[in-house]
């Protein structure tokens, strides 16, 4: 997965202003990521479009924390596990291996994330149709409790399974812009 | 004092320090504000729009930051402000308002997140390459319309219509610029 990384503890001869730039640049493949994230569905009523989305995340286990149909936005979060434990015996193992030489290294590996969901529909000019744009993005918090990573997911399956869902919803097709 | 008081009373001490030391220590929130004039951030931070549309410059400048890769966190379209996160470490608030009865004028203010020793420190950006390049150039291509330096005062900068406004570096744009029509 080409995810775009962030180190959240960024080394400190970097100015604030200069991180900033980094972090809101545009990611490099922006095209193929709206191809990822947008449909558009025969439809101009937006707020039906709303309503069938809401039910979708819900069903996919997200809590609702933002919405306002009037410039048609929802947005979402949901906790999830993400201990993996290939990196759990890879971080014990480098301890022990690390102690044995006589140095001391703590075992650090994701524990939990939450991940962030931000729809937004959008009526088609001069057509009736409407465009729906959907990204996730996830934060993710080391066994120490501390944040460490956040990125942008970027997983065709996560990306199908939403609107696959959000189609049968709607009973309309999701054509690809 | 007796040695049980004695020792009781350190015990009360000791859980007084430890209860207090744990408030201090958990994620310290600071904000470090910067120190340029008002007038200067705002220049930076502000530019105006030939519309009057409300709501359709607030969903494109939904879309644009969606396009960026901020999560939305809060919309209030009659209040006309949205704010957003990206990575959740750079945040982002913008407000659009009416400026005169033809335009309307957008403002955003970026605050950057900084992990130093488990403390977070907030930092607001005060870069005005950082408003132009990643947040007007793209908001004014999405709105097909020229972002507008709004000087304290007086009424926009109109440019004859050419679309390079937007490219522009703002400090390098005086107001009375030679193609610029009062």
């Amino acid at each position: 997965m080409a995810a775009l990384l962030l180190a959240l503890a960024l080394t400190a001869c970097q100015s604030p202003n200069q991180i900033a730039k980094q972090i809101g640049a545009p990611s490099a493949n922006a095209l193929e990521l709206r191809a990822l994230q947008a449909r558009r569905f025969d439809t101009s009523n937006s707020i039906v479009l709303l309503g069938a989305a809401t039910q979708t995340l819900q069903d996919l286990g997200y809590t609702i924390t933002e919405s306002s149909s009037e410039v048609g936005v929802l947005v979402g979060t949901k906790q999830r596990d993400a201990e993996e434990t290939g990196q759990v015996v890879g971080q014990i193992m480098l301890t022990v291996f690390l102690a044995a030489l006589g140095s001391a290294h703590t075992p650090t590996w994701d524990k939990d994330q939450s991940i962030h969901v931000t729809l937004v529909v959008t009526p088609v000019e001069n057509a009736e149709q409407a465009e729906v744009r959907v990204s996730f993005d996830r934060l993710l918090r080391n066994n120490h409790g501390i944040e460490w990573r956040a990125e942008l997911i970027k997983e065709q399956g996560i990306y199908q399974e939403f609107f696959q869902k959000l189609s049968q919803g709607v009973a309309l097709e999701a054509e690809q812009v | 004092m007796s040695m049980r008081s004695f020792i009781w009373n350190g015990a009360a001490l000791a859980a007084a320090a430890l209860a207090l030391t744990a408030c201090q220590t958990a994620n310290q929130q600071k904000l470090i504000l910067s120190t340029k004039p008002p007038l200067e951030l705002r220049a930076m931070q502000t530019r105006a729009f030939d519309t009057t549309d409300q709501n359709k410059t607030m969903r494109t400048v939904i879309a644009t930051l969606q396009d960026l890769g901020y999560k939305i966190d809060k919309v209030e379209p009659a209040a006309g402000s949205i704010s957003a996160t990206k990575l959740s470490a750079l945040q982002m608030s913008v407000s659009i308002y009416p400026r005169g009865t033809r335009q309307l004028a957008v403002r955003s203010n970026a605050q950057v997140k900084i992990m130093a020793q488990q403390n977070n420190i907030e930092n607001q950006v005060d870069d005005p390459e950082f408003y132009q390049k990643l947040f007007f150039e793209p908001l004014s291509k999405a709105l097909f319309l020229n972002a507008l330096l709004v000087e304290d005062g007086d009424t926009a900068e109109v440019n004859g219509g050419k679309p390079t406004v937007a490219a522009n570096d703002p400090q390098n744009t005086p107001q009375g610029a030679p193609n610029a029509v009062p």
